[in-house]
């Protein structure tokens, strides 16, 4: 059927490339909350769910597997050490049992945010604050940093003291009230509660301690990353931290 | 034209599509190992699957880009993009009936729709994309956002190509389409019978000698034609690990991008020579 003379039109691609930059600008700003709101009301499910499938849901707020090597690094907790030494009065090898037994634990409850944006809410870590380590291995006066290294054996962070010694810096073993599995950087990783995920080492082999830096600090940093990573005060932030 | 076949879409566009659909089979497998937990778990190296992600997702339109800027050689895919673009009174119909009454002109309405998401979720991919990637403008809360978006726009554009070749699967006549441009007279009386080919093809006929009148052209494609077989060749080169010391080096995927510019560079190289010949 063609009707005669000039037809009206709708010109159906530039509405779609309007319409989208308009949602997608909506959903740059309201998301947070949107995603917030929506985790809350899946989580029932999402923690309960055996297939894992919900966890596919962007809504879901739940972990990305973030690794950097070509496969999955791994340790038993019976097989596992870890080693603190560099700048220190009695270097330490400590064993799974130390971590979970022996040295006084301590239970945070934090968002883990990461620096690209994807954020899990309110997330239950147990292990033992950093500093107890540190203090039990003698830290020298020379020392100034903290340099972490995980057995993918590629991966490294590092922390000043002062962010080191915080109470929400710990070497975690159990998350979200169970132990932490290999995909999360299991047996053992390190968790510094008021910064961006990327300081959060997997899979914590090595701690060490040096009085200056031979690289950038660390895997990201090195790649342009902020060695300071304070959520909301590096990497461009600017709004308060989200330390709770 | 041929009197036993219809010219559908011609050489540039099929290059387009083709180019278009191996950089977009990147771009969704680099999306899907960076997102399904199970899947990053066991493909691991973030770093070089973000790079290929970001690069290949960039890459997406410059095929287009360069067929709408390559002058004669593009004049049937802007005219086929202009159709896919109007959204007409039979196109509603299309839509809105169940029996799928024939469309006006080249394309139906279920064409132009896929044309016009494929469109949309690009942009928004493009925005919050860049959004995540150069985050340092922004909060942590507009980074969550962002994500938030480019995860549903994921989902659904991976749902969008999986609807556009299941639909191609079983159209063999315009998957042959193409692949060698053509359909049969049958097919185009059948199933497009207000589809004006002869005005279709008409733009074959006007393109080939190429005639250019403007002068820039032909050395605008020489340059770009080196330029991109100089970089894709540095690419390889470092996707092969052959040259070090580049955050590219020794990721195999620079090398797969760099067949792709170096092809497109000989495309560019062989438009010169003819735009050259035909003077």
């Amino acid at each position: 059927v063609t009707s005669p003379g000039v037809e009206p039109t709708t010109p159906l691609a530039r509405r779609a490339v309007v319409a989208s930059l308009g949602l997608g600008v909506l959903g740059i700003a309201v998301g947070a909350r949107v995603q917030h709101q929506l985790s809350r009301l899946l989580l029932p499910i999402t923690l309960h769910d055996p297939t894992g499938l919900t966890d596919l849901l962007p809504a879901a707020g739940r972990f990305r597997i973030y690794s950097i090597t070509a496969t999955l690094p791994h340790r038993s907790t019976t097989e596992y050490r870890l080693r603190v030494d560099g700048l220190v009065d009695t270097p330490l090898e400590l064993t799974y049992d130390d971590l979970t037994l022996r040295l006084p634990q301590r239970r945070l409850r934090h968002d883990f945010q990461c620096v690209t944006g994807w954020r899990v809410e309110s997330v239950p870590w147990v292990g033992v604050a950093l500093h107890d380590v540190l203090d039990a291995a003698g830290v020298r006066s020379t020392a100034t940093r903290v340099r972490f290294h995980s057995f993918d054996g590629v991966y490294t962070e590092s922390l000043d003291l002062e962010q080191a010694r915080r109470d929400d810096v710990v070497i975690a073993h159990t998350m979200e009230g169970g132990p932490i599995t290999r995909e999360h950087g299991g047996p053992v990783r390190l968790y510094v509660a008021p910064m961006f995920g990327y300081k959060s080492l997997k899979w914590l082999d090595h701690i060490e301690l040096v009085d200056h830096l031979e690289d950038h600090g660390g895997y990201w940093e090195g790649r342009g990353y902020d060695l300071d990573a304070w959520v909301g005060r590096s990497n461009g932030g600017h709004e308060a931290p989200t330390v709770k | 034209v041929s009197a036993f076949t219809v010219s559908r879409f011609d050489r540039a566009t099929r290059v387009v599509h083709w180019v278009t659909a191996a950089d977009a089979a990147l771009v969704l497998a680099t999306a899907t190992a960076l997102y399904v937990p199970e899947i990053s778990a066991r493909v691991g190296r973030r770093a070089g699957l973000m790079e290929a992600h970001l690069i290949s997702g960039l890459f997406l339109p410059v095929p287009l880009l360069f067929a709408m800027a390559a002058g004669p050689a593009g004049v049937r895919l802007r005219r086929d993009l202009t159709e896919l673009s109007r959204w007409r009174a039979a196109d509603r119909r299309w839509l809105r009936r169940r029996d799928r009454p024939m469309p006006e002109g080249k394309y139906n309405g279920g064409q132009k729709l896929v044309t016009a998401l494929f469109a949309a979720l690009f942009v928004m991919q493009l925005l919050s994309g860049s959004v995540m990637y150069w985050h340092d403008p922004f909060s942590a809360a507009s980074r969550t956002g962002a994500t938030f978006v480019h995860d549903w726009a994921y989902l659904a554009l991976a749902a969008v190509v999986i609807g556009h070749v299941a639909k191609a699967l079983q159209e063999p006549e315009l998957m042959h389409a193409m692949r060698s441009g053509e359909v049969s007279p049958d097919w185009a009386r059948r199933e497009r019978p207000s589809w004006d080919h002869d005005a279709d093809a008409a733009h074959d006929e006007a393109s080939e000698p190429i005639v250019d009148d403007r002068g820039g052209l032909m050395w605008l494609r020489v340059i770009g034609g080196a330029l991109a077989c100089v970089v894709g060749a540095v690419w390889i080169l470092q996707g092969l690990d052959i040259v070090t010391g580049s955050g590219m080096s020794g990721h195999a995927v620079w090398a797969v991008f760099g067949v792709i510019l170096v092809g497109l560079g000989v495309v560019l190289l062989r438009a010169a020579v003819r735009t050259r010949s035909a003077r």
